[in-house]
């Protein structure tokens, strides 16, 4: 594929070499805490019945996602598969993440049972309700 | 194109806005990140898009250079208590090289992974030569 111009395509391939070379050194600085800490993006808001939670998941299916709730705390894990076919170079691997657990602790207990969990489009959506005693009550006020 | 899709564009911001006009949702701009692969045949790039729907995505290859734009409104609406509601502004683009056939490019949004199929024109393939024997 490169045989056009034999000089002018050295002469890009070792500006090119160049480039990773710097980008080899620069991901190898940020890797140290980059790598390990990668995070789904997760975004929540609160309402008066429960809260929903929706994280950043590209490329992991239903099926690669665990959801799990204690008491106060949720935990997503999501674990896919990231294997290059045999017949492929790979030129640029920046989705390198595999795998990933995040717990969040809420300000009320939930309801474990009425929570829901889907995945559209590559961000997870979870509705958690808080658990019962957590809900705004309304008190009729007796008159005599 | 690119007056409509930034017309658009404006249109989704200003509605983004509209729907709670206490909190005018911020613009945040992102890099996704990707994977680059290639065979015989083609190169192919890996995209995360997130949340982006495909009528949202703008795909534009011209002189060897492939761009990828995409916007994402809030998925949520409400008081937030955990990061913030803001319209996302997917960006990126690569200078591919010479021999990519413009006219066979594919582009598929799957589980918020964008696959863009850019084929090899048929002169950069590897051909298999067979030698005749006299």
């Amino acid at each position: 594929m490169w045989n056009y111009w034999p000089e002018f395509d050295s002469q890009l391939q070792s500006l090119d070499t160049l480039r990773r070379r710097m980008d080899r050194v620069f991901d190898e600085a940020s890797n140290d805490t980059t790598q390990e800490a990668w995070q789904p993006r997760a975004i929540a808001v609160e309402a008066e019945s429960g809260y929903a939670l929706t994280l950043d998941v590209p490329g992991y299916a239903e099926k690669d996602i665990h959801v799990s709730i204690l008491g106060d705390k949720l935990t997503v894990s999501g674990e896919r598969r990231h294997e290059i076919p045999t017949d492929w170079t790979a030129h640029r691997l920046e989705r390198n993440n595999v795998s990933f657990t995040r717990t969040f602790t809420w300000p009320t207990l939930l309801d474990g049972d009425g929570a829901t969990a889907s995945v559209q489009n590559g961000v997870l959506n979870i509705t958690l309700p808080k658990a019962a005693e957590a809900r705004p009550r309304q008190i009729a006020v007796a008159t005599h | 194109m690119n007056t409509q899709i930034m017309a658009k564009q404006k249109k989704q911001e200003v509605a983004a806005k509209t729907e709670n006009p206490l909190v005018p949702a911020r613009i945040v701009r992102s890099v996704p990140r990707v994977d680059i692969l290639e065979n015989a045949e083609e190169m192919l790039l890996i995209a995360e898009l997130p949340g982006v729907s495909a009528d949202s995505l703008e795909i534009k290859f011209a002189n060897d250079t492939l761009t990828l734009r995409g916007t994402r409104q809030p998925d949520i609406t409400g008081k937030p208590v955990l990061g913030q509601l803001v319209v996302i502004e997917y960006s990126r683009s690569f200078v591919l090289p010479q021999g990519i056939d413009a006219t066979k490019i594919s582009a598929k949004l799957l589980n918020g992974l964008l696959e863009v199929h850019l084929p090899k024109a048929a002169s950069y393939k590897p051909r298999v030569i067979a030698v005749k024997t006299a």
